[in-house]
């Protein structure tokens, strides 16, 4: 392993441990450092590893000695289920947004990213625009049926991880990166034709340059897998112009841009050294159950329930040292799903609220 | 030994080491190697000092190749050390006397 690939491990596997940038960019210095006086003294680069460590160990016993520090349970994550719930009910009750009222369930993930202890606020705002740009996808497709094209907020999610780089053409990468859709969206309201879609194309090339296409295996960008993620991309928009075309299915059509990242999630390293990550998926998954279930079954009013399956495949998936599923921490999810699918389903809203009643039940069981 | 133990008294070595001379990482990862201390676990417990303010940072040219990033004592690590090695000898001691047969019923 060279100087090169020993730095980009590094990088990837303390990216991955949620290390700030800054401390990131210390943790290079040192190492380059040292890879130069290792190299100095005649140590081969195959042979780094042996001398200075692996990179995975050295940040999983870093993410050990310094866990006290990071670790710090806000009261407001953990008390976000039950505010969602009871302010689910205040817009619904109150104002009947039943329709759209859901969304404040996305304030449980948020509320995790917003409280952890980023000083970086782009970071924070890398993490927190996937549900930003869903919720406004989901109010203007909900409110105003508008889908297409608000589907191009969701490019200001790897807009955001453009300038969330050391990059010194970051800025350049950024402008260029949303020229592209300023353009369509442009061409779209006010000089309409038929190829105005190859605006977006422009996306490209800073995306190329910006690594947002990368494919790492153990820690390491992967250029085989990187050329079938490419070809994966230009098929994928093939498809949806000829048959968004054709048929004039935009919506839902757009949904088959969610393999993009279900494929780099799936085929990253992580999937090579343990087992898949589905909490990183379940937001994609949601949404495609989502729009499936409330488009073909006309079942909007209940269909958003798949998104709870975002929170709740976060705390299955987080189940402390002894392993076992937090019921209690599940039991609003549960609460709300059959409130609902008994209200809905049974027409049974008169009774379906006691359902509610297992969330107190759950914590005194639990104790 | 378990490994707490052994954590610490790698801590203490790598504190006496850069007390005698300031040292880079791979001075110390070297050194350490005698104490068959696994290196994945070096680096992290230098940073670890480093953040507590008991180590400082400072980058320094040399004769041959690349400049360096050596690791130098503070004064609040001088004194962490001196407490650390008086509990070392004080339970060297402690369990000398017990090995030896030493104690006072």
């Amino acid at each position: 392993m060279n100087k090169l690939e020993y730095l980009e491990k590094l990088e990837y596997y303390l990216k991955e441990k949620y290390f700030e940038r800054d401390e990131i960019d210390e943790i290079l210095e040192d190492y380059s450092f040292t890879i130069d006086e290792a190299l100095d003294n005649n140590i081969s680069e195959e042979a780094l590893e042996e001398h200075l460590g692996n990179p995975k160990e050295i940040v999983n016993n870093m993410r050990k000695v310094m866990v006290i520090k990071r670790v710090k349970k806000n009261k407001f994550v953990a008390l976000s289920p039950f505010i969602s719930v009871i302010l689910f009910f205040i817009l619904g009750f109150g104002f009947d947004y039943w329709e759209y009222g859901w969304l404040v369930f996305l304030l449980i993930p948020m509320s995790g990213i917003l409280s952890s202890r980023k000083h970086r606020k782009l970071t924070i705002l890398v993490e927190i625009m996937p549900f930003i740009s869903l919720s406004i996808f989901l109010t203007f497709g909900l409110i105003y049926d508008v889908w297409h094209p608000t589907w191009i907020i969701f490019l200001l999610i790897p807009a955001t991880s453009i300038i969330d780089t050391k990059d010194r053409y970051k800025w350049l990468s950024f402008a260029i990166f949303i020229i592209g859709p300023l353009l369509y969206l442009s061409s779209y309201f006010y000089f309409p034709f038929d190829y105005n879609w190859f605006f977006l194309l422009l996306m490209i090339f800073p995306a190329i340059y910006s690594g947002l296409i990368s494919i790492r295996i153990n820690g390491v960008r992967n250029r085989k897998y990187e050329i079938i993620y490419g070809c994966l991309l230009a098929l994928l928009a093939f498809i949806f112009v000829v048959f968004g075309s054709i048929y004039g299915i935009w919506h839902p059509l757009w949904l088959i841009f969610l393999l993009i990242p279900v494929f780099a999630i799936v085929f990253s390293s992580k999937t090579f050294n343990e087992k898949l990550n589905i909490v990183a998926l379940s937001p994609f998954i949601a949404v495609v159950l989502f729009v499936l279930v409330g488009e073909f079954f006309s079942a909007y009013q209940w269909s958003w329930l798949f998104f709870l399956l975002i929170p709740v495949s976060g705390i299955l998936s987080h189940r402390g040292k002894n392993k076992k599923i937090s019921w209690v921490a599940l039991s609003p999810f549960i609460a709300v799903t059959m409130f609902f699918l008994a209200g809905e389903l049974l027409n049974g809203y008169q009774w379906s609220w006691l359902f509610f009643l297992l969330i107190p039940m759950t914590a005194i069981i639990s104790d | 030994m378990n490994s707490q133990m052994k954590k610490g008294i790698v801590e203490l070595c790598i504190m006496k080491l850069i007390e005698i001379k300031k040292s880079s990482t791979f001075e110390i990862l070297n050194k350490m190697r005698a104490l068959e201390v696994n290196e994945n676990t070096i680096y992290p417990i230098l940073r670890r000092l480093n953040n507590e303010g008991y180590l400082r940072q400072e980058k320094g040219n040399n004769d041959i190749g690349a400049p360096r990033k050596y690791y130098d004592l503070t004064d609040k690590g001088r004194s962490e050390l001196s407490n650390q090695i008086d509990d070392w000898f004080g339970f060297i001691n402690s369990v000398n006397e017990i090995l030896k047969g030493d104690i006072n019923e």
